[in-house]
């Protein structure tokens, strides 16, 4: 995947004056850890619901192409 | 003793016995009639005496002697435990410290394995910040929700 659309993701869920790159960087095990701690407990309170809409995102993007694709 | 027992079995040695005692009352008589039975007496009473004595010595010695080998085998058996004991004890010194080295060489290689993993995963996160983290997000994510489906699984 490319560098700089993972980096637009992160730059779109963080805050803009939080220099994250940077803070990864310079504590880059921490940083890894705190993303995973993260990241469990947000799918293990909020992890159907992500699912569902993201996968629903998914299916309107590939709809929209679909659609775009035949002309319509 | 062994000499006593009459080998023809039990009745015929009591028959055998109350024949050898009627005879010996016969010679008794015998001998009191001879007139000499005095001396004689006294001389079969000191056989017999001497008999008897050397017998006794006989059998105290058998046992001093079985009294002796019993002490002998004790010692001996004694010695060989002794022996077996600290040949155990040998063997299981000697695989504890095989363990223990072991244990020692695998925890030496483990931590040079995650120092050597840790450096590479600091190299690739300084390398690409923006996929480590949401690599690791991504992975505490899912067990996140497989933790939280067995949970549900355990509460129904």
């Amino acid at each position: 995947m490319n560098d700089s659309f993972l980096d637009e993701i992160l730059d779109e869920l963080l805050p803009e004056e939080l220099d994250w790159a940077d803070l990864v960087r310079r504590y880059p095990v921490p940083a890894v850890l705190l993303a995973a701690v993260g990241g469990f407990f947000l799918g293990r309170s909020h992890g159907p619901s992500i699912l569902t809409a993201a996968s629903s995102y998914a299916a309107s993007e590939m709809a929209k192409n679909v659609n775009e694709l035949l002309g319509q | 003793m062994a000499d006593t027992v009459d080998p023809r079995g039990p009745l015929e040695g009591a028959e055998t016995a109350r024949t050898y005692g009627n005879d010996t009352a016969d010679d008794f008589g015998d001998a009191a009639a001879d007139g000499d039975s005095d001396g004689e007496t006294v001389v079969e009473a000191q056989d017999r005496f001497q008999g008897s004595q050397s017998r006794y010595q006989r059998v105290s010695e058998d046992v001093r002697r079985g009294a002796e080998r019993a002490r002998a085998e004790f010692q001996r058996g004694s010695e060989r435990a002794r022996e077996e004991f600290q040949r155990g004890s040998v063997r299981a010194r000697e695989g504890y410290r095989h363990v223990a080295e072991s244990a020692r060489v695998g925890y030496d290689r483990v931590r040079t394995d995650a120092g050597r993993l840790g450096g590479e995963v600091s190299v690739f996160v300084r390398e690409k910040p923006a996929q480590a983290v949401l690599i690791a997000a991504g992975v505490g994510f899912l067990l996140g929700m497989l933790m939280r489906r067995r949970d549900d699984d355990y509460e129904e």
